[in-house]
């Protein structure tokens, strides 16, 4: 019998911040970080000398680190992390930092995701991501992601009925939930059904509006103590429930599912919610038939039936069914590198906080962000996700 | 100019053995000497049971297609010149996944395939996924020759 994870209780989430993301950079990934810090702790009210931990994640920060980042920052932290998740990410800095709140490690734990993005910079990425990407994926195409998901998303549809208006119906709900965010890259283009389906092809049955568009930005925000975030005077987010899974499923042939539904039911009874009562939801959105694995993992719907659900179920902001990346994602805001992995862990506090932009969801109280990242070989290997409700304050 | 294009050379140490294990109309695979099961893509060690003791072995080269894929958009020029390039996923039935390149007379999933190590256009080992119409012994011609297709004229 598994021990059952102790609670969150008494850990505040402050200070969400979103950097404006931008197509190229030729700015150092420390810029990102170091914005963005400032950023935080100027919607908060702290200052640069009492944050005592940091935790990063970035694709484009080698060869400095999240110690280096601590000498170029001029920060004097007693906690440090560096979470080489990406899309799993924020979910997984957020889980770490409260455990190190609540054991007295450190009391403010800045949370960022940061990538810019230099001429060049995503082949070389993806061309030298890991030992089997080397050894055992580019070669074959040389493609990048493209490749994987395309082999995913085809069995995909060809096991549980997808259609690609399946997925037109989540990149076209983000984009207008993108048109009600200002800051993201395609704020102000419309995209509607008859566009999705008109894109070009770009690997099997993916096509432009299925992939995202890499970026340079940065997102973040503080974990600290409930009494912290009280004396500032600034809304809070609670954590409910946390959970994460590593290459799960490696016996499956082709993924077509992640490591959710190995912990959901814990996620679910420690919150003491359901699916059901979710708000919002906040999946990773590298392509839309990976927010179907989470819609289907995190039980919004049973298994292959994500196709059917998006189908029955607004995802707009205000569509009154399942908010579901209600900035955009990265499928509307762009794809900053690891920022990826943190955006929807930004957006879910503005939501909560009540401070999001045109695309606020009315009443909110309770959501939930979802991780999936690291496609090593021929699929991600990291999932996450964490239930979070409005602070009461 | 794009006829002079390679594929990309780059190769961990592990990635270079295949190249070593090339030998016609064959599929070797890393087995465990302990354990006896075969790993793909390479590793350091056996993914089953952590030995370290790998030796490159003939396997049963016979397996299903999981999914293909036609790729329009390549990073590097040598697959640019010939897209789409096409790609797939192949359960063997020895047990691993590989990715390889596809035979364009292979069908979509379910099809049977024979995957071999041969030698792309830079000498380079890599996986190539033949139907089982073609004979074994004359399996790795036929993926040479449809690995090393022409590039498009350019227009």
């Amino acid at each position: 019998m598994k021990r059952k994870p102790q609670s969150y209780e008494g850990v505040a989430l402050i200070a969400p911040y979103t950097l404006p993301y931008s197509r190229v950079s030729e700015r150092g990934t420390s810029w990102f970080v170091g914005r963005t810090l400032a950023e935080m702790l100027s919607q908060c009210g702290l200052e640069k000398s009492a944050v005592d931990g940091l935790a990063v994640s970035s694709f484009t920060l080698a060869p400095d680190s999240v110690i280096t980042l601590t000498e170029h920052l001029g920060l004097q932290p007693r906690w440090l992390g560096q979470i080489p998740l990406g899309g799993a990410s924020g979910v997984v800095a957020m889980q770490r930092a409260a455990r190190a709140v609540q054991a007295g490690d450190a009391e403010v734990i800045a949370c960022i995701g940061a990538d810019t993005a230099n001429t060049g910079g995503f082949g070389d990425l993806v061309s030298n991501f890991s030992n089997f990407t080397i050894d055992a994926s580019y070669p074959y195409g040389s493609a990048g992601p493209n490749a994987a998901f395309s082999l995913i998303n085809r069995y995909y549809m060809d096991n549980f009925g997808a259609t690609r208006e399946d997925f037109g119906r989540i990149a076209v709900s983000q984009r207008y939930n993108a048109n009600h965010y200002s800051d993201a890259l395609f704020h102000s283009k419309k995209l509607d059904m008859a566009g999705y389906l008109a894109a070009p092809t770009i690997a099997g049955d993916i096509h432009l509006f299925d992939c995202v568009m890499p970026c340079a930005g940065a997102d973040g925000f503080i974990v600290t103590t409930i009494d912290r975030a009280r004396e500032l005077k600034v809304p809070w987010v609670e954590i409910l429930s946390c959970g994460e899974q590593h290459n799960a499923y490696s016996e499956d042939p082709v993924q077509y599912r992640g490591g959710w539904d190995m912990f959901r039911d814990e996620l679910y009874n420690a919150a003491n919610l359901g699916p059901d009562d979710m708000q919002f939801l906040q999946t990773y959105d590298d392509y839309p038939v990976i927010c179907m694995l989470q819609m289907e993992g995190l039980g919004f719907c049973p298994q292959g039936e994500a196709p059917a659900f998006v189908r029955k179920t607004p995802l707009t902001f205000d569509g009154g069914g399942l908010p579901h990346n209600t900035s955009g994602g990265q499928l509307s805001m762009g794809q900053a590198g690891s920022a990826g992995g943190f955006l929807g862990m930004s957006e879910a506090l503005r939501q909560l906080n009540h401070c999001a932009n045109e695309n606020q969801i009315d009443s909110v109280e309770v959501g939930l962000v979802s991780g999936y990242g690291m496609v090593n070989y021929d699929r991600g290997l990291c999932s996450s996700a964490a239930i979070m409700r409005r602070g009461d304050q | 100019m794009s006829k002079a294009l390679k594929p990309p050379t780059k190769r961990t140490h592990l990635g270079q053995a295949m190249t070593s294990a090339i030998t016609p109309n064959t599929l070797h695979l890393q087995q465990c000497q302990e354990c006896k099961t075969v790993q793909y893509p390479p590793r350091e060690v056996c993914v089953s049971c952590l030995s370290g003791d790998l030796p490159w072995r003939e396997v049963d080269p016979a397996g299903t297609v999981q999914a293909s894929s036609q790729l329009h958009h390549c990073l590097e020029p040598y697959f640019s010149a010939r897209k789409p390039w096409l790609m797939g996923s192949v359960k063997l039935d020895c047990g691993p996944v590989v990715l390889a390149h596809i035979d364009p007379q292979v069908g979509d999933a379910g099809c049977r395939v024979w995957v071999l190590n041969i030698a792309d256009a830079a000498e380079e080992a890599v996986l190539a996924a033949i139907a089982q119409s073609i004979e074994l012994d004359q399996a790795s011609e036929t993926a040479r020759t449809l690995i090393m297709k022409e590039p498009l004229e350019s227009s």
